[in-house]
């Protein structure tokens, strides 16, 4: 009911200092510090996957597998497999992989689809907002029914129902007009299932912003002074909009690498052999009982990466948006 | 306190006896069907209500007299007479006669019989695969079935076939109640109608996704069932199913995954229960109609590039040998020739003789679910496209639903995948022609070889043991060298008991276990 | 207030006419001909034909203009689509194409158990999440606080089912407290009157059988309750302290009322609205939750239902429940904004 956006005109105004004042605010956020620290150490990890963990993270040895973390075996043990205590730090999986080596990589996968995930449904959804909050009229009703339609969908449901029915394995298919065929992996069609459920919620935080904006001052006088209303548009509404949609962004990546996950576990992810953290867990689902630790470390892997998310964004949110401080 | 542990004591006492009656059978799956579904966690239920003509002799592949009492077959094979036991009925009151095995026979059959409901969605799968095909459709088997008297029936065939009693003794072939099924129509065999039968057990209540249950029938025309009651679970992951049977909150335990084999063991309270041999194989097959598949070499290749010995050892350990070839080992007709061995160098050389120096992509489909065969389709098939990419073929992994999964191998969909097979009978025929025959093979394998052809055709209708012997030898030769497939393991199913559980005897044949003869003590 | 409610009401048809064409159209674009999904591609063509008739497939997707010249108006809704949304609006979701059933009836029976498991999951969310909440404000920016806060900014970034298996290693398979999987031990006759367990065996007086589905709800619905136990603890705190910075209770407390009076008889009540809302927009996010979760513990309720029917792409099963489930949403959703508009006399209805 009571709209939770559009405190930002009074900022604009001030613009620069602003936004150099926000940024020092969340340098010394003790919040946006444990953030940061989590997400950089992850993606430094991730990145540097192949010099910490060299070998491939798909080849098989059965001669090792489903070996606990070898800091727990006894040296008999050890020396049966001729493995020291610290060669095998999370132990290895059903095929006989280095387990921290696939945690690594499964980062680059996780990383990777949030990231491409959140800017697909981010452009889309920025776009789509704009033009309804802007024009208003028809396209509004539209885009705003698209958007109740959407979110109609509790959480992860609408993902699982468009993954599902995108198939398993390689999806190829041809547009009309274009030559060539487009191949989406079974990833890719598991990422646009989850961009989808994200785009409405990006529509309606820009479209909110927008409403409020188009009304206050600055805008009105870009108006009275006689500006081209698309150049209003993208000089003046989205800039000032932006904070809120920043704040979603980093609270949705967690989103995307939560959701991600759990279409992994349920099959309709990414298939075997990547090492995707989801799809990890579920391997070790089977097997809990004789190796836990196949589904802890990928599981402690998503929560840390999600942790980190959220952290930043509630910093973010504390941050740019003070009114908003309390709120959830 | 005291009132208390009164109370625990008294509840306890009830608790024993309410259980003492009823028996829990703990599988992967609650049925499909109860009709026409063709997999072991709807037989297994189906084969305790309804029974067959022909049954088999206790956790052996040899068969006996069941509802049909005798039967013999006409001079040249090509008609069957059946003495069925009289003085049958099925639960629902309906006399089992002759009239009923020709309705049960017909509706199979025959695709254009209104009670087959093959409209409806019905797929009696199990009759081409084994009968070979459908009334009127090419090469199929069954001609008609004629009512003699009331108590014999008489089945004639379009060619000679000298073990029709083992066919119609496999698990699919039960007889139900032709009122039941007239009345329920295409529901029928699903969780509202449940099936009528002439079985020691009678259905109750199907509460999906939960439990099935079923009632000891009091007026079974042969000796009462020892439990009063059967209820079968569904309890996907194996280890859930193996702490739900040391919770003892289940009496019988199937499929568990071969990892589990020693925590078993070790365990008191439980009982390892495995037939001594079980009539299966699991097998890659590879799709030669294709490139590049087509040419002997890759297929060879690939024989050569996977361990299978590191594979079996692996997901199988005790409860697995390493196969080469298709009919089992205590089946006659073998070769007993020595396996391709491990060679990724001797693979790389084959690949790049038929002109893939550099290797090749393909598919590798794997099931996506655990059948005995294989317990755990994922890890070997990763395992295996491991092994294969170390030769340069790249297998990108696949899978899909199993139901469709076994339409799209038969349409040759699939350039390698993984199945297998459990027998419906003992013989090495059904170890041959499910696969290679002139109607199947050109299917999973697109396998095209006449010699072969006419060879399955001449040992089915031969005559001697030893006649038979030469001829399955032969074709065993032509399959070693042509590699159409590739043998990988001759596994053995793992189940398990509670220690107070007697007379569980997991049958060579998988499904056909009868559960009248089980106690709990 | 009426025309509100009536306003509200028209304002869902276009909503509920969106999802069923997203939910019509989705599998149809991508898997083609339901009646060779059904009958396999080796069937026969007649076969084909035959079902294909039988379910409506002959007619146009969405306008019959060929009816529309016969019959007029009628004729021109005699399609694949509206076919579809009459029967949905009269109950029937055709049938699960492996097993044949009515897909009514077996949402029917699997409802009741995700029901049942939602309701639990809240309850342990709200009696855990609300006293956190306030004692979290209360103790603002203190050690508490912070612990408080961190621990649901941790609980919303588990994966539900990672902390499902997890609970299981830990409660059933080391500790043998409870059980891994199922409503209610084997052992037990069913006899269902409700289908919700706990009730049925309150209702029978059957205190083993009560105690038994109690025993089975504790792991699932912690798991599931997790998510919006951390969204509640926020939510009260945040709604705590600005009822707290507000005048009448800086009034009150001035007034020398003790400080439990003032936070029971003022602050909470007032405090509490806002949480009543997220706990309905939850239960959405509960039904979803659930496939999850009932997956994890082999729950038959719909979650594991839908999963199952996903698996063997059995898509009348997966339309009915994703249909089912969003109309839930929505009505779940329509419900709580007008109790909220019921409870709280500063909201316009305008």
């Amino acid at each position: 009911m009571a709209s939770t956006v559009g405190n930002s005109s009074a900022k604009a105004s001030k613009g620069q200092s602003l936004a150099q004042d926000a940024l020092k605010r969340f340098f010394r956020n003790p919040t946006a510090i444990l953030g940061l620290s989590i997400l950089s150490l992850i993606i430094l990890m991730t990145i540097f996957a192949p010099l910490l963990r060299p070998g491939d993270p798909l080849k098989s040895n059965l001669k090792v597998r489903q070996l606990p973390p070898s800091w727990t075996m006894s040296q008999a043990d050890l020396d049966k497999k001729k493995i020291t205590a610290w060669t095998y730090p999370f132990g290895t999986d059903v095929q006989g992989r280095d387990l921290l080596m696939r945690v690594l990589y499964g980062g680059r996968i996780s990383l990777r689809a949030g990231l491409v995930a959140v800017i697909f449904s981010v452009s889309i959804g920025m776009v789509l907002g704009l033009v309804a909050g802007f024009f208003g009229g028809w396209i509004d009703i539209v885009i705003v029914w698209l958007v109740d339609v959407l979110l109609a969908f509790p959480g992860i449901l609408l993902a699982i129902a468009l993954a599902s029915a995108l198939g398993a394995g390689t999806l190829s298919f041809q547009l009309p007009f274009l030559p060539f065929a487009f191949e989406l992996s079974s990833i890719e069609k598991a990422l646009i299932a989850i961009s989808i459920t994200q785009i409405p919620i990006f529509i309606r935080i820009t479209r909110a912003s927008v409403i409020s904006l188009r009304e206050s001052e600055f805008v009105q006088a870009a108006k009275s002074l006689g500006a081209n209303p698309r150049r209003t548009m993208w000089l003046h509404v989205l800039p000032n909009g932006l904070s809120p949609i920043l704040i979603q962004l980093t609270l949705s990546i967690g989103t995307v690498v939560l959701d991600m996950a759990a279409l992994g576990f349920l099959g309709l992810g990414a298939q075997p052999p990547a090492p995707e953290w989801g799809a990890m867990i579920s391997d070790g689902f089977g097997r809990f009982r004789s190796a836990p630790w196949l589904s802890i470390f990928p599981g402690l892997a998503i929560f840390l990466t999600v942790v980190g998310f959220n952290l930043l964004g509630d910093a973010l949110r504390d941050v740019l948006d003070p009114r908003l401080k309390n709120v959830s | 306190m005291k009132k208390l542990a009164l109370l625990l004591l008294s509840l306890l006492a009830f608790w024993s006896v309410a259980n003492a009656q009823t028996l829990v059978f703990g599988q992967s799956r609650l049925p499909i069907s109860l009709d026409t579904a063709t997999d072991g966690n709807s037989l297994t239920v189906g084969y305790q209500i309804v029974e067959n003509l022909v049954g088999f002799k206790e956790s052996s592949a040899e068969i006996e007299p069941l509802l049909a009492e005798s039967w013999e077959a006409s001079e040249d094979a090509k008609s069957w007479t059946f003495h069925l036991r009289q003085g049958v009925s099925f639960t629902d009151g309906t006399p089992f006669n002759a009239e009923a095995v020709k309705f049960n026979i017909d509706r199979w059959n025959n695709q254009d019989n209104p009670y087959a409901f093959a409209a409806e969605g019905k797929d009696f799968t199990a009759w081409p695969s084994i009968f070979t095909n459908f009334y009127g459709e090419e090469g199929y088997i069954v001609e008609s079935v004629d009512v003699v008297d009331e108590y014999t029936a008489q089945i004639n065939l379009t060619r000679p076939l000298g073990y029709l009693p083992q066919l119609l003794a496999a698990a699919y072939f039960g007889m139900h109640s032709p009122k039941a099924v007239m009345e329920s129509g295409f529901e029928y065999g699903g969780p509202t109608k449940g099936v009528v039968g002439t079985g020691p057990f009678v259905f109750v209540e199907w509460i999906d996704g939960d439990r099935l249950t079923l009632d000891r029938n009091e007026d079974y025309w042969g000796e009462n069932a020892k439990v009063e009651k059967l209820v079968f679970r569904g309890i996907e992951e194996a280890a859930t199913r193996l702490a739900e049977l040391e919770a003892g909150s289940i009496d019988i335990a199937v499929n568990l995954s071969p990892d589990d084999y020693e925590a078993v063991s070790n365990n008191a309270d439980l009982k390892v229960v495995f037939p001594d041999a079980d009539l299966r194989v699991g097998y890659v097959g590879m799709h030669q109609a294709n490139k590049p598949f087509d040419d002997v070499r890759v297929r060879q290749a690939l024989a050569y590039a996977i361990d299978k010995d590191a594979i079996v050892e692996a997901f199988y350990g005790e409860l697995g040998a390493v196969a080469n070839e298709f009919i089992p080992p205590s089946l006659i007709g073998r070769l007993e020739n020595d396996p391709y061995p491990y060679d990724p160098e001797k693979a790389k050389e084959l690949l790049a003789e038929a002109g893939y120096a550099d290797g090749f992509d393909t598919q590798f489909w794997y099931m996506p679910v655990s059948r005995p065969y294989y317990p755990n389709p994922k890890d070997v098939a990763e395992a295996i496209a491991s092994m294969l990419s170390e030769v340069g073929i790249n297998a990108e992994l696949m899978t899909e639903d199993w139901g469709i999964y076994l339409d799209d191998y038969a349409l040759g969909k699939f350039p390698i995948y993984m199945l297998g097979w459990s027998a419906d009978f003992a013989d090495s025929d059904n170890f041959i022609s499910p696969f290679f025959s002139r109607t199947q093979g050109p299917d999973g394998f697109g396998w095209n070889n006449a010699e072969a052809f006419d060879l399955i055709e001449a040992a089915q209708s031969a005559g001697t043991v030893e006649e038979r012997t030469a001829i399955y030898q032969q074709i065993e030769q032509i399959l070693y060298d042509e590699l159409p497939a590739m043998p990988l393991v001759n596994p053995r199913s793992l189940s398990a008991t509670r220690a107070n559980i007697e007379g569980f005897l997991p049958n060579p044949l998988g499904s056909t276990v009868p559960f009248r003869t089980i106690t709990k003590n | 207030m009426s025309a509100y409610i009536i306003r509200r009401l028209l304002g869902l048809i276009p909503v509920l006419f969106g999802i069923s064409l997203l939910v019509f159209i989705i599998p149809r674009a991508v898997r083609g001909d339901p009646a060779t999904i059904i009958l396999g591609e080796r069937a026969e063509p007649a076969t084909l034909e035959r079902l294909r008739e039988q379910l409506g497939l002959n007619r146009p997707l969405f306008f019959n203009q060929e009816g529309f010249q016969e019959k007029g108006i009628a004729g021109l809704f005699d399609s694949q689509y509206f076919q579809f949304l009459s029967k949905a609006l009269r109950g029937d979701l055709g049938r699960s194409i492996f097993r044949l059933t009515q897909v009514r009836d077996e949402l029917a029976q699997r409802f009741p158990a995700t029901f049942e498991l939602s309701i639990v999951a809240m309850f342990f969310a709200f009696i855990i999440g609300v006293p956190a909440g306030v004692i979290a404000a209360l103790n603002r920016g203190k050690l508490l606080d912070t612990g408080i806060m961190f621990a649901a900014l941790a609980g919303v970034s588990f994966p539900v089912f990672w902390l499902a298996i997890i609970l299981i290693y830990a409660f059933s398979v080391n500790l043998g407290w409870l059980p891994p999987s199922g409503r209610i031990d084997i052992s037990f006759e069913i006899n269902p009157i409700t289908r919700l367990y706990v009730l049925d065996g309150l209702l029978r007086g059957d205190v083993r059988f009560t105690l038994n589905a109690i025993k089975h709800l504790v792991l699932p619905s912690i798991a599931l309750g997790t998510i919006p136990l951390a969204i509640i603890v926020r939510m009260t705190r945040s709604s705590m302290l600005e009822v707290l910075g507000q005048d009448y209770v800086r009034t009150a407390r001035a007034k020398g009322l003790k400080q439990r009076l003032v936070i029971n008889k003022h602050a909470l009540r007032n405090a509490l609205l806002p949480v009543i809302t997220v706990i309905g927009l939850s239960f959405g996010g509960l039904l979803s939750g659930a496939i999850l979760t009932e997956t994890v513990f082999a729950w038959p309720g719909i979650g594991k239902w839908v999963y199952d029917a996903i698996a063997a792409r059995d898509y009348p099963i997966i339309q009915g429940g994703v249909l089912f489930v969003a109309f839930i949403f929505v009505i779940v959703n329509l419900l709580v904004d007008l109790s909220y508009a019921l409870i709280d006399p500063r909201i316009q209805y305008s």
